[in-house]
Order: structure tokens, then C-alpha cells, then sequence
């Protein structure tokens, strides 16, 4: 019988690969990743939203209140994307109008360490370290052996960072982690992550990235996220090219999309580094119900949004584009989802006439059902 | 102890390695003659032929890797008295199930394909998990080398049980075309 052949040479295989599922049996839970909160600081024109503190309230028999409330420091600028049109501003975000989603998880950000001054007073340097061992095991560094060091600043730990020959693993106090290949890990001519390069040179690097180091990304379905696709203020267009786990159903793929996601990073000589950022999801405050976008839509109209834009919003007629997104930044106290708005701007002093591209501004509205919101944002006209 | 110290006592002919080895893997070559066996008598005879094996084996041969040799040890026994003892009797175990399973890995014959033999054929299949991602893998590796039931896939690995089908259903169709493509049979 040519199955128990099979079965019999299966037995043959290499020691690896049965090293590797035995050792399977010792894991628990695998952490899950976050997004990069750093994509904003790459583009000037990127700025950070409001830091909005989330209060959690537990009345009896229900769900968690959520209450929205406005943190006013931190924020610089607003958050805008240049672009002749909304349709060159593309991301391979798994959500869509069509997704019937009714409920999300909302969780708590249980690495949350900062003070009102926006500093980590109280690193979590186990949390650092397991973010640490976890990148090193996925690049096969010898972890048995691993010396971490800590980076020192104003006598607080900055940063821990481990190094062997091929790698060196730098984990920050928000939990950011980036990967420095050592060895001359160069992409091959003809392939490019420069974040100026053309979509399809951008992603058929990817692909190669996805090929060459499928082992690191551990993904089961991974999916490239060529994304942005506005323009900097010369004109040039910028991409980012990450990676997230695309396996499971809609809500998962919504989870990963958001919270699971790798980025390349290429220098000037090509010179490879890779970042993301390591969280722990463990801490669900719960599965909320979701409104629709719709819905979102007439909230936004009411002024119930959250936005970095230095003006109000501009009119339902004004709204060229829709996304449900995680907002999942370091500072952020909870997980939760948001519709996310892009509104057409058009005040003179963000133009950028001579390149006649026009200005979409990000409005946020919470997508858990109002009930659940115990302070749902209004809009007073001022700005962040 | 370490696996270098449990083999350096084979090598000195230490009655003291078959005890640690046990002690070490005992658990870990159980679960596999298990898996296949489902008897505990059956199974229990198996690993303490995989240590008899591992003594009469070692010297000459020094394994790299202690755990995976006496798997692979366990498997065979396991699986041989499988053979004797149940081959009859479908239903036993995962066994039935899994050759079923890898049954529509074999593409049809054609009359040019070429049978090739163990070693080519475990080079094609090391090559073939070499190209699978980390986790469609080790879950082939599960189900195929350790033989382990899909639910106890899904629990290690978190996932639910139908994504372990459907996952184990893939990768064998990819195995399917591989083989397909260069006209093998198995």
C-alpha cells in the first residue's frame, strides 16, 4: 500500500523538523504581536492622534463601560495623508464594508506604564525581556546563553538589547522591538524597500522577504500589506511594507491585521532591519458589539469623533473613505476598535500646490455601541 | 543530565543510561508508541525495546539529537508491531485515519512515473517541509510523524479543530502536486 510507504518515510524525516514539533509541546501561549505604532513618525505629515485615557466601569451583569475621555498632552500636528485622490491611499486591511462583523474584542494594554508625562517611570523590563527571548527564538539565536543588556538613560532603562553575530535585538520600553541583520543581508538587485520605490518593485520584495525569511515571520498565511501610498512633501509617494498573519476567520484576521503585524526597513546601502511591535493580548476586557459603519457615519456627522485635524469635521460629503482599525499605540490604556474617517480638507495653509495633491484628514469614532461608551466623544472645536 | 553525558554513559557501557534516558525521554517515547498502539501493555513493551535498541546501537553510533533518534526508534518498533498485532482490524487508533489521509497525497499513476526509492523519497519530503511555513509544518509533523490526534493538534497548537483539517488538508495537497510534478510514486 503506497500510504504506509508514506507513513513509513515520513518516519525518515529530518531531526529538525521533529526537534521542532516536539518541542511544541512545551509551549503555552504564543504572545501576539501589535502593530507598529511607529508608522506616523516615518511621515512628517503623519501625526499622532490625542492619547484619549479609557476608564473601565463594571456595572453589574453587563459588559464594561468604556469611558472615552480626552488626554490633551502629547499631541503635535494631526494626522493627514496628501494624495491626488482617496484611491492611491491603499493598505490591505482585511475589513470591509461587506465584512459582517457585529462584535469585537476590546482589551486592556496590560504593558501600560505611563506616567502624565508620557515617560515610562516603570519600565516593564521582564515584559522587555520576553519580548527579547521571543524575537531571538524566532531568528534561532542561542537563548540558553543570551546576554541582554540594559541601556541606561537619566538612570532609567531605555532600552535591553542582545546581540550574536547574524543579529542584534533592540526592545525599547514600549515594547517596540527592532531586529538589525549583521550579516550582509542585502536585498539583490532588482528588489528594494526603499519606501519611495513603486508599488510593484515594493511588493515583489516582499515576496522575496516572505520567501527568504519565512521562518522569522512565522506566519501560517501571511499577507503583504503594501500601505500609505500618499505623498511626502516633495512630491515623493511612500510605502511601508509589513506583514501580518492573514489565517482565520474575520475577526481574526482583523486582530492580526492590527495587532500582528512586521515590518522591513531597508538603509541607504540596503542593509535589512526588521521591526514590530510585541504585546500581549491575554487581558480581555470583553467582546463588545460593533455598529456599523454606517452608523459610525451619522455619529461622526453628530460631532461623536475623536481627531488630531486642526479643524472640525468638513461634512458627510466630505468623506471619501471608511476602515475599521485597532488603535493599539503604546499610550494607549485599552485596545479598542474605531471606524476610521478619511475626510477631504481643503483649507489653504496644508495644501500642497504645486504637486496639486489634496489633503484627507483622519476622524475617529469609536465603533463599540454606544451603550457601552460611558463618554462618547464631542467634538468642541478644539485642537489636540 | 544533559544528552551528551546520557550518551557518553552508553559509550562507557553505564547500565546508568538506559535510566536516564528513560527518566528523560520515557514520557516522550510513550506518547508516540501510544499514539500509534493504543494499549498501554503494547506500548510499554515498545519503549523498552526503543532503550534496548538505543543500548545495542550506541557505541558505534553517537545521535545528534538523543530525543529525535529514540523517536524514531519508537515509531519503527511501534508501528511494526502495529502491523503484526492490528493491521486487520481497522479502526485502531489514529493509523487507519492517517493512511486514508496521506492516501490522497498519491497523485494517480501514470505509466511515466518513476518509483523512486526511500532515501530520494525522504529527501523530496524533507525538501517539501523545508518550503511549508513554521506552523503548517510542525502540524504535519504532528499529525504524520507523531501521529497525534487532530484535537490534540488543535489544544498544542490553539487552534480549532476544523483549522487543523483544513490546514493538514492543504499542505497534503501541496505534498499531492509536489509529488505530481515530479512524476513520483510513492
Amino acid at each position: 500500500m503506497k500510504s504506509k510507504r508514506l507513513l513509513n518515510v515520513i518516519g525518515q524525516i529530518d531531526d529538525e523538523f521533529i526537534e521542532e514539533a516536539a518541542s511544541e509541546e512545551k509551549k503555552i501561549n504564543k504572545p501576539l504581536w501589535l502593530k507598529l505604532s511607529a508608522v506616523a513618525a516615518c511621515i512628517a505629515l503623519i501625526l499622532t492622534v490625542g492619547v484619549f485615557m479609557l476608564h473601565i466601569g463594571q456595572p453589574s451583569g453587563k459588559l464594561p463601560m468604556l469611558t472615552v475621555g480626552e488626554n490633551q498632552e502629547g499631541a503635535m500636528g494631526f494626522e493627514g495623508y496628501f494624495a491626488h485622490n482617496i484611491d492611491e491611499l491603499v493598505n490591505n486591511n482585511p475589513w470591509t464594508e461587506e465584512s459582517e462583523i457585529r462584535s469585537l474584542p476590546v482589551y486592556k494594554n496590560s504593558l501600560f506604564r505611563y506616567t502624565k508625562d508620557a515617560i515610562v517611570t516603570d519600565p516593564d523590563i521582564a515584559g522587555m525581556k520576553k519580548a527579547l527571548i521571543d524575537a531571538a527564538k524566532r531568528l534561532k539565536m542561542d537563548t540558553d546563553g543570551i546576554t541582554i543588556n540594559e541601556v541606561v538613560y537619566n538612570n532609567l532603562v531605555s532600552s535591553i538589547y542582545a546581540e550574536d553575530e547574524n543579529y542584534k535585538i533592540d526592545v525599547n520600553t514600549w515594547t517596540m522591538v527592532n531586529i538589525d541583520f549583521k550579516k550582509k543581508d542585502i536585498l539583490p538587485d532588482g528588489y528594494s524597500l526603499d519606501s519611495n520605490e513603486s508599488y510593484d518593485t515594493l511588493h515583489k520584495t516582499a515576496e522575496y522577504l516572505l520567501r527568504k525569511y519565512a521562518n522569522f515571520i512565522d506566519m501560517d498565511n501571511p499577507q503583504i500589506d503594501i500601505s500609505l501610498g500618499d505623498y511626502d512633501v516633495y512630491g515623493n509617494r511612500i510605502w511601508q511594507v509589513s506583514f501580518y498573519e492573514g489565517a482565520g476567520d474575520m475577526t481574526e484576521k482583523i486582530i492580526n491585521y492590527n495587532f500582528k503585524q512586521l515590518s522591513f526597513y531597508c538603509d541607504d546601502s540596503g542593509q535589512l532591519s526588521a521591526a514590530y511591535s510585541y504585546k500581549l493580548l491575554d487581558d480581555v476586557i470583553g467582546i463588545y458589539p460593533i455598529i456599523s459603519a454606517d452608523q459610525a457615519l451619522e455619529l461622526l456627522c453628530k460631532g461623536n469623533y475623536v481627531t488630531s485635524v486642526p479643524e472640525g469635521f468638513p461634512g458627510k460629503d466630505k468623506v471619501k473613505k471608511v476602515e475599521l482599525i485597532y488603535r493599539n499605540e503604546a499610550r494607549d490604556e485599552v485596545f479598542m476598535p474605531y471606524y476610521k474617517f478619511y475626510a477631504q480638507l481643503d483649507f489653504d495653509n496644508i495644501s500642497s500646490g504645486s504637486y496639486n495633491l489634496v489633503c484627507f484628514g483622519a476622524y475617529y469614532v469609536p465603533a463599540v455601541e454606544g451603550e457601552y461608551i460611558q463618554n462618547m466623544p464631542q467634538w468642541d472645536g478644539s485642537f489636540n | 543530565m544533559d544528552d551528551e553525558k546520557i550518551i557518553e554513559l552508553y559509550w562507557e557501557r553505564s547500565e546508568k543510561a538506559v535510566s536516564e534516558t528513560a527518566k528523560k525521554y520515557g514520557k516522550y517515547c510513550r506518547c508516540i508508541a501510544f499514539n500509534i498502539l493504543q494499549n498501554d501493555e503494547d506500548s510499554e513493551e515498545c519503549v523498552n525495546d526503543t532503550y534496548l535498541k538505543a543500548w545495542n546501537a550506541i557505541p558505534p553510533r553517537h545521535p545528534e539529537k538523543l530525543r529525535s533518534f529514540l523517536g524514531k526508534v519508537t515509531r519503527n518498533l511501534s508501528l511494526n508491531r502495529y502491523e503484526k498485532r492490528y493491521a486487520q482490524k481497522r479502526g485502531c487508533g489514529q493509523i487507519p485515519m492517517l493512511l486514508d489521509e496521506l492516501e490522497e497525497c498519491i497523485p494517480g499513476s501514470r505509466s511515466t512515473d518513476s518509483v523512486i526509492d526511500d532515501i530520494a523519497l525522504r529527501d523530496l519530503l524533507n525538501r517539501f517541509l523545508g518550503s511549508l511555513t513554521p506552523k503548517a509544518r510542525k502540524v504535519f509533523v504532528r499529525r504524520y510523524w507523531y501521529m497525534c490526534s487532530v484535537k490534540e493538534i488543535s489544544n498544542e497548537y490553539h487552534m480549532s479543530e476544523n483549522d487543523v483539517s483544513v490546514m493538514l488538508f492543504r499542505t497534503r495537497e501541496k505534498l499531492k502536486t509536489l509529488l505530481k510534478k515530479e512524476g513520483i510514486s510513492p
